[in-house]
């Protein structure tokens, strides 16, 4: 059953960890299109004053995506998303850093469920202001 | 400086681009999903469909892609994508500004089969100056 059934306001929903490495950015890359370098060679990062590479602001979001989609399994979809990308999430090589997303419920109207999502890496926001609204599917 | 009487200016999609199952399992395998993901499933998927069209779009403003950031990205699905489509970007600058040097500017693609609208998009992009 969806963690959104019969929900109520103020509910927190079941928090997610995901793990981002070098591969995992590299595929991302190639699947969306962003071939940034900065998501991808580490001198290039340096060089432009970054501590190292870092994830695509897109794939973290996707990853709120994905946590979005567990929560709804398939009973609601998202049918609105927004983020704000406030820091960079570093991604050292031959390492992982992880990705934690929750979420509560921030309002429900006519159906409309409104999820409010945390997403922090090294303990710190990476994503602001993370809103979804999810339907029945 | 981007100039401010931009904000208005269109730039209809010149070409389609198809909705491909490889695509969106390689999308969906990326980020740890499953290759069977639905479109449904994947809210940020049409990234794939508007990123391109604003890379596009900015070195005709005068504006550097490498320099590019992302600052925040929306998504409004009216209906979900579907395989085999054929999709257009239509963008439109919503904003712009100066600030601390940097350009940033909010483009709203949105993205049509056919006449339909189906996904609208909003990303605000910050392009850093050259300090």
């Amino acid at each position: 059953m969806s963690a959104l059934t019969g929900i109520a306001i103020g509910t927190d929903l079941p928090r997610q960890t995901f793990q981002l490495d070098r591969a995992m950015l590299s595929n991302y890359a190639k699947a969306s299109g962003d071939l940034n370098p900065i998501h991808l060679d580490e001198a290039f990062a340096k060089n432009v004053g970054l501590p190292n590479v870092i994830a695509h602001g897109m794939l973290t979001m996707a990853l709120a995506g994905k946590a979005l989609n567990t929560w709804c399994n398939k009973e609601f979809k998202v049918i609105e998303i927004f983020a704000r990308f406030t820091k960079p999430v570093v991604v050292q090589a031959n390492s992982t850093t992880a990705l934690e997303v929750s979420g509560k419920i921030g309002e429900i109207t006519e159906g409309k469920i409104r999820v409010d999502l945390i997403v922090i890496s090294n303990e710190q926001k990476v994503l602001g202001m993370t809103r979804a609204f999810v339907v029945k599917a | 400086m981007v100039a401010p009487d931009l904000v208005g200016r269109k730039f209809l999609g010149t070409q389609t681009q198809r909705v491909n199952q490889s695509d969106l399992s390689a999308f969906a395998t990326s980020i740890g999903e499953t290759a069977d993901t639905q479109i449904s499933q994947l809210p940020t998927f049409p990234i794939c469909f508007t990123l391109n069209e604003a890379e596009r779009i900015a070195p005709e403003l005068g504006l550097d892609w490498s320099r590019v950031v992302h600052g925040d990205q929306r998504f409004i699905h009216h209906r979900f994508l579907k395989i085999d489509e054929e999709v257009r970007a239509d963008s439109e600058i919503e904003a712009v500004k100066s600030m601390a040097g940097n350009e940033i500017l909010t483009l709203r693609s949105d993205l049509f089969v056919g006449e339909e609208l189906v996904t609208s998009t909003w990303s605000t992009l910050v392009f850093r100056g050259k300090q």
